[in-house]
């Protein structure tokens, strides 16, 4: 019984210790890396869809965006709200709200990728607009006014 | 057609040029807001269109007509001053309030909100062209700047559209009072271009030259240089 208990307890807080990160510069840092790479790749699919080259390339692009979306959730742990970064407190403060914008993000790219694997022109707009709306809506909510 | 009480004011390009420029500055104040990716793409051309039809008034601003040049319409701050001071006590409706001087043209004040209210296009337009959302849309002269400094000016750019809105308020604002309480019909002539002669006790004018060709020939040299900078310089 003391063995269970203990081991509850262990897992309670190591639970804990997993939610406020304990190297909030590092979590900061590296989010904004993952941002960049869908900044990255975002700015490589609109020249894709602006320009007309590479256009062999927007499956990969589309799948390494929904890759990274999925990662978004992961990025912004508890404590890592350091004053040099653009992410506001309302990330979480309002952490439902938040999660649900991430899931918007996910959900967006992984339509995004499946149109484009599609090929259909139509559905890669109307997806594109979907998932640039995901952004947005993230940003303008959660994100410092530049 | 030609009415012996009116004089013709406003030159066609003028009066253009400000029919342009309110339904272009109107799109993109509504698709600047909205941010949407197609509504983006025509903010932009919109935005090239703002900065062509600027740099034409600028221009025309010194080869226009009469009421169209700076000259006749910026004037001193003294002058402006009295001129705050008549309408102020026409609207008090004191009895020992000296006249307004006439003017036919732009009065002091609005001579100066003219040049205000290009001077914070011009600034948007241009601010525009370096601008970013972070996600899809870029100026094409973005490249031209840094990243953190196109930040900055985005920040700038969002804060002008904010200024913009104020501003146009108050020269609604302003055009109402000359119509409603000052019963200075300016509403109308912007339209016309012509004003009653008897509403301004002048009694003599004449019409201003209109110069159509010139202002034909500035604008589309206006537009291709605006063509080339957003074009051909990007990247």
């Amino acid at each position: 019984m003391t063995k269970v208990i203990r081991v509850l307890t262990f897992l309670l807080l190591s639970s804990a210790t997993t939610t406020a990160t304990a190297n909030p510069e590092g979590e900061a840092r590296y989010r904004q890396g993952v941002m960049k790479s869908v900044g990255g790749h975002m700015t490589a699919i609109g020249m894709i869809m602006r320009q007309g080259i590479h256009t062999d390339a927007l499956k990969f692009h589309a799948d390494a965006m929904a890759s990274l979306a999925k990662q978004s959730k992961n990025i912004y742990p508890e404590g890592s709200d350091v004053s040099r970064s653009e992410a506001l407190p309302a990330i979480w403060e309002q952490a439902k709200a938040f999660q649900k914008a991430t899931q918007r993000f996910i959900d967006a790219s992984e339509a995004f990728a499946e149109a484009a694997g599609s090929g259909d022109q139509r559905a890669v707009g109307q997806a594109l607009r979907g998932l640039g709306g995901s952004c947005k809506g993230c940003h303008d909510d959660f994100r410092a006014e530049s | 057609m030609k009415d012996s009480r009116t004089t013709l004011v406003w030159d066609v390009a003028t009066r253009l040029f400000h029919v342009f420029l309110l339904a272009l500055v109107s799109v993109c104040l509504y698709t600047g807001l909205s941010g949407g990716l197609d509504e983006m793409d025509l903010h932009m051309v919109c935005g090239y269109g703002v900065l062509a039809l600027i740099l034409f008034r600028i221009i025309w601003g010194f080869a226009g007509s009469t009421h169209a040049r700076f000259s006749s319409f910026v004037v001193s701050p003294a002058r402006t001053l009295r001129h705050a001071q008549g309408i102020y006590a026409r609207l008090r409706r004191n009895p020992r309030s000296r006249e307004i001087a006439p003017s036919l043209g732009h009065n002091p004040m609005g001579g100066y909100s003219v040049i205000m209210m290009l001077l914070l296009l011009l600034a948007q337009a241009t601010t525009g062209l370096f601008a970013s959302d972070d996600i899809f849309i870029e100026g094409p002269l973005m490249h031209l700047v840094s990243d953190d400094q196109s930040q900055t000016l985005t920040g700038f750019h969002k804060l002008f559209s904010k200024v913009i809105m104020v501003i146009i308020g108050l020269h609604v604002f302003a055009v109402v009072c000359h119509e409603i309480f000052l019963k200075d019909r300016i509403l109308i002539p912007m339209v016309t271009g012509r004003k009653r002669l008897e509403e301004h006790s002048i009694s003599d004018a004449r019409d201003v030259n209109q110069k159509p060709l010139l202002a034909l020939v500035l604008f589309a040299l206006v537009v291709l240089a605006v063509y080339v900078l957003v074009d051909a310089l990007w990247w």
